[in-house]
């Protein structure tokens, strides 16, 4: 369990009603990483959704021999790791590495979407505000 | 001057020259220190001086962005240092590289620079001493007069070759392309360090091959193949080739690609993808052996690889957005595992 007031500062989850964060905070978990340990890499099973509470990410849409300064960095407060919120999409298609001693909290994808079956409002605002960041991302990694 | 590596695995230590970057010192001992790109862009050769000092060599390294100078970090790839230092990598690190891959500085001269389209040239540098890369490796080159090395994949493969092929695609105000594309550079002297990367094939593999190109990404790939044939490795294993560029006047190579295919017609399939014209007639009759395509690379893989992805390794390489396609159909439509997926995302 983590803290519900952790969720509300983020910008996926703020202003969502406090029973919803609280059920969220409850079956979240909280999960510590070193420094230069993935989070994830290319290719994994996209289980969770990531909240970084302390430390710093490297996200990067496909890393690999001889990158190009692609990708992004994740700071405290900032969620990632959508692909579990997308059905479609099962599997990770970048890489997070901690660049940092880091901890997070861990929001089990298939949780989140049951909750949002049940509470489609709130559902459709997180969805909304994913596009967004999505679409965010997608940009940032074309743009290199 | 002495450098003491802290890392997840232990403590090693090497020498470095005076005026040596920290990374090629390391790596010229055996030791596998973190890197990808080994010219400043990737950031994942960074480390923390916790003691000593060392300075970058390049204050603007595009790879500094994922480093907190707060913290005295540094990228080894760019950075000197200033006497003995002690460096901490956040990463596992061992002194067992093998010991035939070794990177080492050589001195070579340009030779045989030809054209093989209107923006693509071929060169090679002729070495001072024979290296021994594995196919899909690359090197770092720098010439007098041009600041910084860049890093180009070897085009052909030989162990203990005397000379490296490589492939170079005219950048609009990039200085090591725009020094290549002058004339009477033949002969020109260039400093090599290498070999490098990991995004490499070896025969001992033994799954089929996929290789995914976008323009002169098809440079490493051309190596791999040398070495496949080399080794018959298509005799009783799959290869499938799907090269991609614009136009027809962006084509080359497919000489070259027809040749692997007529050694190897059972095994061996390559396609050439246009993805700003149709496919001129006379290219198909041109070159029988290939098949061609329209759309991006990409995306006629994925089309024409349909449920045959099962116990392949792919290759790609080329310009980020095109890397970056092809990774996310390997991964979200082919299933590939990361394991099974290397690639090399042009700068």
């Amino acid at each position: 369990m983590i803290e519900p007031g952790a969720l509300k500062s983020t910008d996926l989850f703020h202003d969502l009603p406090d029973r919803t964060l609280r059920t969220i905070a409850g079956f979240s978990s909280s999960k510590f990483i070193e420094e230069g340990d993935h989070v994830y890499q290319l290719g994994d099973d996209a289980n969770d959704l990531y909240l970084l509470k302390s430390g710093r990410i490297r996200f990067s849409l496909g890393v690999g021999n001889r990158p190009g300064a692609s990708g992004s960095l994740i700071l405290p407060g900032q969620v990632f790791g959508w692909a579990a919120l997308l059905q479609e999409q099962p599997r990770r298609v970048a890489t997070a590495t901690c660049l940092e001693d880091s901890e997070l909290y861990v929001i089990p994808g298939a949780k989140l979407l049951a909750l949002f079956e049940k509470e489609k409002a709130a559902g459709y605002v997180v969805m909304r505000r994913l596009a967004t960041m999505i679409t965010r991302d997608f940009s940032a990694a074309l743009s290199v | 001057m002495k450098i003491s590596v802290q890392s997840k695995s232990g403590v090693f230590e090497y020498d470095c020259g005076d005026d040596e970057l920290l990374l090629y010192a390391g790596l010229r001992h055996g030791l596998t220190l973190p890197y990808e790109c080994a010219t400043g862009t990737c950031g994942t050769c960074r480390a923390r001086v916790v003691g000593g000092d060392a300075v970058m060599a390049w204050s603007d390294a595009p790879g500094l962005s994922y480093v907190n100078r707060d913290k005295n970090e540094i990228l080894m790839c760019r950075a000197k240092a200033r006497g003995d230092c002690t460096l901490r990598v956040p990463a596992a690190v061992t002194n067992s590289m093998n010991p035939e891959i070794v990177p080492g500085y050589r001195q070579g001269a340009i030779a045989n620079v030809h054209k093989l389209t209107h923006d693509v040239l071929g060169f090679g540098v002729a070495l001072d001493r024979p290296m021994t890369f594995r196919a899909g490796q690359f090197v770092v080159l720098e010439a007098d007069g041009v600041a910084g090395g860049r890093a180009y994949s070897m085009v052909n493969y030989r162990r203990g070759a005397d000379r490296l092929d490589f492939v170079v695609k005219r950048k609009p105000g990039g200085a090591f392309s725009d020094w290549l594309f002058a004339d009477r550079v033949d002969g020109a002297r260039v400093a090599v360090y290498g070999p490098l990367g990991r995004a490499t094939f070896a025969p001992e593999g033994g799954k089929d091959v996929l290789c995914v190109a976008g323009g002169s990404g098809i440079a490493g790939m051309m190596s791999i193949l040398a070495c496949g044939r080399e080794a018959s490795y298509f005799r009783d294993h799959k290869g499938y080739v799907f090269f991609g560029v614009r136009t027809e006047r962006d084509v080359f190579y497919l000489d070259r690609l027809s040749a692997l295919v007529e050694a190897f017609p059972d095994n061996l399939e390559v396609t050439a993808a246009l993805s700003d014209t149709p496919v001129p007639p006379a290219l198909r009759q041109r070159f029988p052996g290939i098949q061609f395509d329209t759309g991006f690379v990409h995306v006629v893989t994925a089309k024409r690889m349909a449920g045959r992805f099962a116990g392949v390794v792919a290759y790609v390489a080329g310009p980020p957005p095109m890397v970056d396609g092809a990774l996310r159909m390997l991964v979200l439509e082919a299933r590939l595992p990361g394991t099974d997926i290397r690639y090399d995302k042009f700068s």
